[in-house]
């Protein structure tokens, strides 16, 4: 809670550092903003408080989500180089400061207690990813990709909110737990019986489909390669990170809180969704020319991965969700800060390449690149040593250990869609090592190495000792 | 405080005498009004000079952000309506808590000032 | 005679949502749009949601419609010259996938509301239930319980704010 309140402040100080005339110090500052955060945040460890009336709840689990999204959200500022020297067309003071609302709505995403609150905390997230999507105004596929964000967005965020309407109206409360109850009452009786019965679960599937929109899982995806494709790397970089995590803990919390009595009605579709998220989100990936188009397609599956133990509802699945998220948020970003620095060298008239045929040769003149990218897409693969492959194995776990035949049924197809994974991973592997390329030194600053450092270190680590954090969890 | 949605005919009353005055004049400047055609009559402006160019130009894009603008602060009004009228019930909290949320966005608008967005000779 | 204005507005709001809905005619859309803010408030005050009816008054008939009338004057209308125009053109339209959707979100509703049982709280459907004044709630609510999101909604404007004025800027190319 204190965290939203310092962010919100730093991100006006933000805006105002920006008439300093000095880029330099936006990039510190900034980072210096989400470790203040990030200490506010850890400060509430072990207690559970309810603020301003029931408005946001704070216990570990949300402390767990804030603190994965602080930590996503410090390492893209780092890779964000201070958006270059481009006095004329870049305008970093902005953008840092709508990237510290965002993150101040994705934490109310992660610790609402009212509906109200979610609301407004996707508006906010929402409303800056669309400016953060469109800000290389000059970029025509930026521009387009704003505009369908925009349209698909408030789209969505308007079916949810006439949904938040019907759950209101059948319980008469914005409270989860309120909801929960009233819930749990309606499911007492027959459901021919209960006169609120229809109306909330119209609500409920309203709800559900704009939670799913956001987290781009199938049908509801198809924004996602476009606008992923289209916004400036840095801001992707974010959008399958911090979006992505707020969005999966959003619907997490919602869902196993506030109808869990009804988990037939949500369940059902959601064994199909995620099955086609899995199956679309992969095998689209594999017919991809563009790296970055890639990358988009790879969030959709694994938004397919995190929905399996939203699903099997197991005791552990709080831990799974927070390990996984952790896990894909620092190998995406490493893999988007080596394609940001590689697609710029590659740049043809101005543009910067983004095909896979860019990292061609990068091994040969860029070995710490090609290594940090290689660690990455292993981890995106789920093969052992790397974190993702923990990730996977825990939400497989939990598939398995649920006691419904259905769960083995995706738990196969997960893996089997892993497999497919596995091979669209490997693509920008074989090119940085076997293919041949004139790929120049490039050369890092400091900082970005260290993250670069810092992300391939974790990885490595949480792949070998999982039990660090996971015992956190 | 209660009210009867009759109590709202007032406004029905003017949004009709409103539209009414309008269509009146508008056919009554017709049927009354002589009509006489020439090249020159008909002439968008009819001042001598022949108008050049199209109509529909786009307009300047500063205009749209001072729509924006005003849609935004239009929304900080209705949020201000419901506090005024319950101004003396919530007293001094009430206050501190609308300063809060008038300080956050009149902070964005020195910045929109300070960042010469508003600038019109820019 | 009170459900004689009920339908009356009921009427004027789909109509013109028809009109928004079948013209080709931006300017018409946008204009037709106005009948339809009108006739949702005038349906809020005979619902009881008086606050709510001047919101909609002052910020959607005030504001939102200025800001699309105001788009129109926007964009470049160079492409239908010829036919002196403000027609909207669109290339493709997959009218297909819009019918599924309309469909399903239609079909949603009508079971929502369909099975739905309302508790009759009053003997005749158009009978007034005494309606009072919903503004002072909402202040006190809005100031005590609901304060964070009030708070809150501060910074979504301030982000607004700012996102408008960084895109709407020109840059110098």
């Amino acid at each position: 809670m204190n965290a939203i309140i310092a962010l919100s402040l730093f991100g006006i100080t933000n805006l105002f550092l920006g008439f300093l005339n000095n880029r330099k110090i936006l990039l510190p500052a900034t980072l210096l903003f989400v470790l203040i955060a990030f200490g506010l945040n850890l400060a509430d460890w072990n207690h559970e408080y309810y603020w301003f009336h029931n408005m946001l709840k704070t216990n570990n689990l949300s402390i767990n989500f804030t603190s994965i999204i602080l930590v996503a959200t410090a390492l893209v500022v780092a890779i964000s180089r201070g958006f270059g020297n481009d006095e004329e067309h870049t305008h970093p003071a902005e953008y840092y400061g709508i990237l510290l609302f965002s993150v101040v709505g994705a934490i109310m995403m992660v610790t609402f207690q009212s509906l109200f609150m979610l609301f407004v905390g996707i508006e906010i997230l929402s409303v800056a990813m669309y400016v953060l999507t469109g800000s290389d105004k000059r970029n025509l596929r930026s521009n387009e990709a704003a505009l369908k964000y925009f349209l698909m967005g408030s789209f969505a965020t308007g079916i949810m909110l006439f949904g938040i309407a019907l759950v209101y109206g059948a319980t008469g409360s914005f409270d989860i737990n309120g909801i929960g109850n009233m819930v749990n009452q309606a499911k007492l009786q027959d459901i021919m019986l209960n006169p609120y019965g229809p109306i909330l679960y119209g609500g409920i599937i309203l709800i559900f489909v704009g939670l799913l929109f956001k987290i781009s899982a199938a049908p509801f995806h198809f924004w996602t390669p476009d606008v992923y494709d289209g916004a400036p790397s840095i801001f992707t970089a974010f959008m399958s990170t911090v979006v992505k995590t707020a969005g999966v803990a959003a619907t997490y919390r919602l869902l196993s809180i506030s109808f869990p009595a009804v988990y037939g009605l949500w369940g059902n579709p959601l064994v199909y969704i995620t099955c086609l998220t899995l199956f679309i989100g992969n095998i689209t990936a594999v017919y991809q020319q563009s790296f970055k188009r890639m990358l988009a397609y790879s969030s959709i599956s694994h938004a397919g991965y995190l929905l399996i133990t939203v699903l099997a509802k197991t005791p552990t699945t709080n831990s799974s969700i927070l390990f996984y998220s952790l896990a894909y948020s620092i190998a995406t970003i490493s893999a988007f800060a080596v394609l940001m620095v590689v697609s710029e060298a590659q740049s043809k008239s101005g543009k910067p390449d983004e095909s896979f045929t860019a990292l061609n040769g990068l091994a040969t003149n860029n070995p710490f690149l090609a290594f940090v990218l290689t660690v990455s897409m292993l981890s995106l693969a789920g093969i052992p040593l790397t974190a993702g492959f923990f990730g996977k194995f825990f939400i497989f776990a939990d598939a398995f250990s649920n006691v419904s035949s259905l769960f083995k049924t995706i738990a196969v197809v997960a893996i089997l869609m892993s497999t497919v994974g596995i091979y669209y991973y490997f693509k920008p592997i074989i090119a940085a090592y076997l293919k041949k390329g004139d790929l120049e030194k490039i050369e890092l600053s400091p900082i970005y190495k260290l993250t670069l450092i810092i992300t391939t270190a974790l990885t490595i680590l949480l792949g070998i000792a999982p039990d660090l954090v996971k015992n956190i969890f | 405080m209660n009210y009867q949605p009759s109590d709202y005919l007032p406004i029905i009353v003017q949004i009709g005498a409103a539209l009414a005055f309008i269509v009146l004049t508008m056919v009554a400047t017709h049927w009354l009004g002589p009509k006489r055609h020439s090249k020159a009559k008909d002439d968008v402006f009819e001042c001598g000079i022949e108008s050049v160019g199209n109509a529909r130009t786009p307009i300047s894009v500063k205009y749209f952000l001072v729509a924006i603008l005003f849609v935004l602060f239009d929304v900080e009004i209705i949020f201000m309506y419901p506090w005024a009228v319950n101004f003396k019930t919530l007293g001094w909290d009430g206050f501190l808590e609308m300063i809060v949320f008038m300080s956050l966005l009149l902070a964005g608008f020195i910045y929109v000032l300070k960042k010469g967005v508003l600038d019109w000779e820019k | 005679m009170i459900q004689f204005v009920f339908i009356a507005f009921m009427v004027l709001t789909l109509a013109s949502a028809l009109v928004v809905l079948l013209t080709k005619n931006v300017l018409y859309a946008a204009f037709s749009l106005l009948g339809t803010f009108l006739g949702v408030s005038a349906l809020y005050v005979l619902a009881g949601a008086d606050f709510l009816a001047v919101a909609q008054i002052l910020v959607y008939v005030g504001g939102v419609l200025v800001l699309l009338i105001f788009g129109v004057m926007l964009t470049n209308q160079q492409g239908n010259k010829s036919r002196g125009r403000n027609d909207i053109t669109t290339e493709s339209s997959n009218r297909v996938l819009g019918v599924f959707v309309m469909l399903g979100f239609s079909a949603t509703l009508l079971y929502t509301f369909g099975r739905a049982r309302f508790l009759t709280i009053q003997d005749s459907l158009f009978e007034a239930v005494e309606p009072t004044s919903t503004t002072q709630t909402i202040g006190v609510e809005l100031m005590t319980n609901y304060v964070l999101p009030f708070e809150v909604s501060g910074v979504l404007l301030m982000a607004v704010l700012i996102g408008a004025a960084y895109l709407s800027t020109k840059t110098k190319n």
